[in-house]
């Protein structure tokens, strides 16, 4: 019987995804929660620290030799009063600039001069009082009781510093040990519920081992899908294996899109198979899966123009991407329970990491509106990353962009399958882009299969080219 | 010295604890300063004060009313993309059925919400399976009928409704059995149930479910390739919005003790479908404008005046083009305008500045 | 049975007027969804405008009721022009709707302080009932109702002669099908979207105005539940064709009328109750066709 039909096989491939993700969850989670410790006792340190130094700075001061002290008051002094002396001296500036267009350079000299004096004179006044305040031939001597008071306020604040601090890093590893052994304690049930739940899935198998191609991670057989007689994808056959970056190409309407549309099931193909290992090392078939599950067997795709949300931000887009791993129920959604916020947290880190990764951090906060085109495919691309994807499907990655962003991209598609293991598959007008960055080649036309191989062979092969540029 | 005091400066810059601006910032700062004001305006009307007259008190009322509906109603038209008609005709069952309780039945108010919320669940999941098959406009057009056949049959005569005659002297509602309520003093239940309920829309708009439905409006087949279940958050959408109208309905048969059938036509749910829109977001604040102008400033001035007295519906003419206004000129709605006009005064003050100081170095 | 078989017929006869009515309209709304891609919910109160109109001439200017059609249908055109050259234009696909509601709003508040609160009357055309015997039985049916009927037919098949082989026609079916393409072909479209809500808020008019001397009063809901009834039609008989909603027209005054005759109190619950069915079960409607959407 097959999958799609057999309720307890789906519930228990539920129940596996859902402690899957848990268990995800709850390994990501302490790194997190860490991280948030930190930067709240940073916080809180620093400005215990900012109240200390506001304490001390006067008495700092008091603590000096008495011919500093009073050069270092009269320069605060000083610059207090230049700073309230600033904007008036502007406004003289800016009104000597009108006078000169309207009653002549003259004129308007004379103004400013006379401005500029009533501002100099005050000036002056003030120097000389505070000369007067702050006289500097006095005998440079520190008073002893000043700099008593000062060394101690400072040894108070330092010792309160540190023992807040001690206390915090206290707290934060007493909470982190605590979440660690109560997460430790769930790991273990979850990691035997989940094997449970994953031998029983192996154990159904529709192919075996050996049949399915121990390297490979996608395997389409016979793939066929008609429309109302026209035949966009005939008996196609291909395999790909783990960890390459395998690329589709064919004339316009030979099908490619057809081909991913029946892999992640937007379409129910006429006839055929597609079998793919799954996250957890099981042989599954896709014809099984609805087409919100595909995403939870880690296949992720994007589609030929952009879709991002324009009403969310880039971090919040990329939590789109995740959504299907949120094991929050409505009710926590609906109040936002703790529960929630935990994991937004970790998804939202998760978010950051890889944006940062991907040199696209400085957008996080932003709507999509408006940024350029190569930004947004590379936002794309990191959602698809979110959800710790195997297999990346990517529909035609360098449409609308120059030649400078398709090297970048070629740069990133490389950097997502080595740093993330993933595989790539994906569909290509860009020939240069196809023959750079693919490791195996298939080119269809007419959603038949015309050769496979590597992109050297590919290029050379006469049915390809007969098909690119037609028949003599 | 010096080092001292840059460090001191750096750190300022950097930790220093700011009260006040984490205050405003916060995504409820607003509501409860709008709350605030509404109570006191409650507060000043109760001890007989000349500076808030009846209708006033009235208007903020039913305006509040509506707001809850109009929530929901945002929250369909912003979030999930779709528009329902039947706003009106939900209100008026809730009204109906909170009602026949209250009429029958000494139970605690909660029990009376809690009933009818189940009802709104019930109600808004056969919309929201309808919603599946037909789409877009067309929905709209199934939501008239729908609503067009839920006010027929209010109006047929039967007890449930009272007929054309509608229910009057509705008891007002004892909350939790202590104490007896009254016309003043339901005025803060309705306050509290509708700050309650722009909480939970603001959560919902800045959780899972609101980004999924954001992105079914968006692109179905973007949201179905993340794993959103189309389905799932249709229903979702519509349940959430008739619930919000089934506790208004409640809210409403709680203040004025009558419900007659006529008030729930698919006119109100016309203007309540504009109040949203005139607000132009699914945030509560959006609802909360739009609603103000069209049910506040009606209820509470223009039908004081006597040329509105005769011609009721002339208020509305300005409603229209208002909304023809914002739609054509600003989709972002009335936050979006008084946004820009915030934007705008800082903008002259700016130029001022430079105009007398030149410019910054 | 013959009985039964005898009132069924006689309540068809008697709302026999509101399939013209119910006709034009579902025509006018069609038309603008089809070209302009606004489902038109003010397609009644505008029309309610030119039966204001007419019925005003006819009672303050004592004019000829067939003057007052024929300025009240003009009226609704200029009005509809309008509609498209100074609102609907300037708006996006998916605002539209909402400014059409807005519309409602409008019209609703302007013609009491225009036209005045208190109802008008309207003449009928003709004057005399036309009885025959069918079966054997007894049959009555006024020649105002007959005149409807064939008048709305005449002029919907004039707009489907035109949309077919007119070069207007054309132009309307090019927009339709798609609006840039159009243009880029060298067709006005501002001018053909202009038109065409010209013409559908046109028969709107005349829709409104044939009820009107049917029925003999003109009011500001006279035409509340047509508008109800022609959007219904208009998705049951299925909205990606011009003939369906027109069928769809044909349909819902008759089987209002079976559904009178089965309980008179419940006809209207029982009636869209019915069509929402139909509409569950066929989505595109009775002669539309689904479109499947790229991925």
């Amino acid at each position: 019987m097959a999958l799609r039909t057999n309720h307890a096989m789906q519930s228990t491939l539920k129940k596996r995804d859902k402690t899957y993700s848990e268990l995800v969850f709850n390994r990501e989670f302490p790194a997190v929660q860490d991280a948030l410790l930190t930067r709240k006792n940073t916080k809180r340190l620093k400005q215990l620290e900012l109240k200390g130094k506001k304490r001390l700075l006067p008495l700092e001061i008091e603590a000096l030799p008495a011919a500093e002290r009073n050069a270092v008051k009269t320069e605060r002094e000083l610059a207090a009063f230049d700073d309230s002396q600033n904007l008036p001296r502007r406004a003289v500036e800016q009104d000597y600039l009108r006078k000169v267009k309207k009653s002549g350079e003259e004129a308007a000299e004379q103004f400013r001069a006379g401005k500029l004096k009533k501002l100099d004179d005050a000036r002056a006044a003030k120097v000389a009082e505070l000369e007067k305040k702050y006289p500097a031939n006095v005998e440079n001597k520190v008073d002893p009781a000043a700099a008593a008071q000062y060394e101690k306020a400072l040894a108070e604040e330092e010792a309160k510093l540190s023992a807040l601090s001690a206390k915090l890093e206290g707290q934060r590893k007493e909470k982190l040990k605590k979440t660690e052994e109560k997460l430790n304690a769930k790991n273990v049930k979850l990691q035997a519920r989940f094997d449970a739940a994953n031998n029983a899935l192996h154990a159904r198998s529709p192919i075996s081992e050996e049949d399915f191609g121990r390297d490979n991670i996608l395997s389409v057989r016979n793939l066929k899908m008609y429309f109302s007689g026209i035949k966009a994808v005939d008996d196609l056959s291909f395999d790909i294996k783990q960890g390459e970056i395998f690329g589709l190409i064919g004339p316009n309407g030979a099908g490619k899109t057809t081909v991913f549309n029946c892999i992640t099931q937007f379409y129910h193909p006429t006839g055929g198979d597609v079998y793919y290992r799954d996250s957890h090392g099981n042989i599954v078939a896709l014809n099984d899966y609805k087409t919100t599950d595909v995403i939870k067997s880690g296949i992720v795709r994007t589609f030929q123009n952009i879709e991002l949300v324009y009403w969310l931000s880039i971090l919040d887009n990329l939590l789109l991407g995740v959504h299907a791993f949120y094991r929050s129920t409505l009710a926590d959604q609906f109040l936002h329970t703790p529960k929630l916020k935990r994991e937004d947290e970790v998804f939202r880190q998760r978010a950051i990491s890889i944006l940062e990764r991907l040199g696209i951090a400085a957008y996080k906060d932003m709507p999509p509106m408006g940024l350029p085109y190569g930004v947004l495919k590379k936002v794309e691309l990191a959602r698809t990353l979110m959800s710790n994807p195997r297999l990346i499907i990517l529909d035609e990655p360098a449409a609308g962009l120059n030649d400078a962003e398709t090297e970048d991209l070629t740069e990133i598609i490389r950097v997502i399958r080595d740093d993330f293991n993933c595989t790539i598959f994906l569909v290509e007008h860009d020939m240069n882009l196809v023959m750079n960055v693919c490791d195996t080649v298939c080119a269809i036309s007419f959603g038949k299969m015309l050769a496979i191989g590597t992109p050297e062979e590919i290029q050379s092969d006469p049915l390809v080219q007969e098909a690119y540029l037609g028949t003599e | 010295m010096r080092q001292l005091k840059n460090e001191y400066t750096e750190l300022k810059k950097q930790y220093a604890p700011t009260p006040i601006k984490n205050m405003t910032h916060h995504p409820l700062f607003g509501y409860v300063i709008i709350s605030l004001i509404l109570i006191v305006i409650q507060l000043l009307f109760i001890s007989g004060s000349d500076l808030i007259p009846l209708n006033v008190t009235q208007a903020i009322m039913q305006t509040m009313i509506y707001i809850v509906a109009g929530m929901g109603v945002g929250l369909l038209l912003f979030m999930a993309g779709l528009m329902s008609f039947a706003t009106g005709a939900f209100i008026g069952l809730g009204t109906y059925l909170a009602a026949l309780i209250m009429k029958n039945f000494m139970v605690p108010y909660v029990v009376i919400l809690a009933f009818v919320i189940v009802v709104g669940i019930v109600a808004g999941i056969l919309v929201g399976f309808v919603s599946l098959r037909v789409k877009g406009i067309h929905l709209l057009i199934i939501t008239l009928a729908l609503a067009t056949v839920m006010s027929t049959m209010y109006a047929l005569p039967n007890s449930f409704t009272g007929g054309p005659n509608g229910i009057s002297k509705v008891p007002f509602p004892e909350l939790a059995m202590l104490f007896k309520t009254n016309r003043d003093t339901m005025y803060f239940v309705v306050l509290a149930i509708m700050f309650v309920l722009v909480v939970i829309t603001l959560n919902i708009i800045n959780s899972p479910m609101g980004r999924a439905m954001l992105a079914m409006s968006n692109s179905e087949s973007l949201a179905q390739a993340m794993g959103v279940n189309l389905l799932k958050y249709r229903v979702l959408a519509f349940v959430i919005s008739t619930v919000y109208s089934l506790l208004a309905g409640v809210l409403y048969v709680s203040y004025m003790q009558s419900s007659i059938y006529a008030t729930w036509s698919s006119s109100l749910a016309m203007n309540i479908l504009i109040a949203a829109c005139l607000g132009g977001t699914a945030n509560p604040a959006g609802v909360m404008a739009g609603s103000f102008v069209v049910f506040t400033i009606d209820y509470a001035f223009l039908k004081n005046l006597a040329f509105f007295q005769k011609y009721p519906q002339a208020s509305l003419f300005f409603n229209g083009i208002l909304i023809i206004i914002i739609i054509a000129k600003y989709p972002g709605g009335l936050i979006r305008l008084l946004g820009s006009i915030k934007y705008g005064v800082k903008a002259l003050f700016a130029k001022r500045r430079v105009y007398k100081y030149g410019p910054e170095n | 049975m013959a009985t039964v078989f005898h009132d069924t017929f006689q309540l068809i006869l008697n709302n026999l007027y509101l399939i013209g009515v119910l006709a034009l309209s579902t025509m006018g709304i069609a038309l603008t969804f089809k070209t302009a891609n606004a489902t038109n919910f003010a397609q009644a109160t505008t029309s309610t405008v030119g039966a204001y109109m007419a019925g005003w001439l006819v009672r303050d200017l004592s004019a000829n009721p067939w003057v007052g059609l024929v300025v009240g249908v003009l009226l609704c055109f200029t009005i509809g022009i309008l509609i498209d050259a100074v609102v609907v234009r300037h708006v996006g696909v998916s605002g539209r709707a909402m400014v059409t509601i807005a519309l409602i709003v409008i019209f609703t508040a302007a013609i009491p302080l225009v036209f005045g609160t208190i109802p008008y009357n309207y003449p009928r055309f003709f004057k005399n009932q036309i009885e025959f015997r069918l079966f054997g039985m007894d049959f009555n049916v006024t020649q105002n109702a007959v005149f409807i009927v064939l008048l709305s037919a005449a002029v919907i098949a004039i707009i489907f002669l035109a949309l077919h082989l007119t070069k207007w026609g054309l132009g309307v079916r090019g927009t339709a099908s798609n609006m840039y393409v159009a243009s880029m072909m060298g067709v006005n479209t501002n001018l053909m979207t202009a038109l065409s809500w010209g013409i559908s808020s046109g028969c709107g008019a005349l829709a409104a105005i044939l009820q009107a001397s049917q029925t003999q009063t003109i009011s500001i809901t006279m035409l509340g539940t047509v508008q109800a009834n022609s959007l219904l039609a208009f998705v049951m008989g299925g909205f990606t064709t011009f003939h369906g909603p027109v069928v769809g027209a044909v349909i819902i005054p008759v089987l209002h009328s079976l559904m009178a005759k089965i309980s008179g109190l419940w006809a209207s619950a029982l009636l869209y109750i019915i069509v929402m069915l139909v509409i569950l079960i066929k989505p595109a409607g009775l002669f539309g066709k689904a479109v499947q959407k790229k991925v």
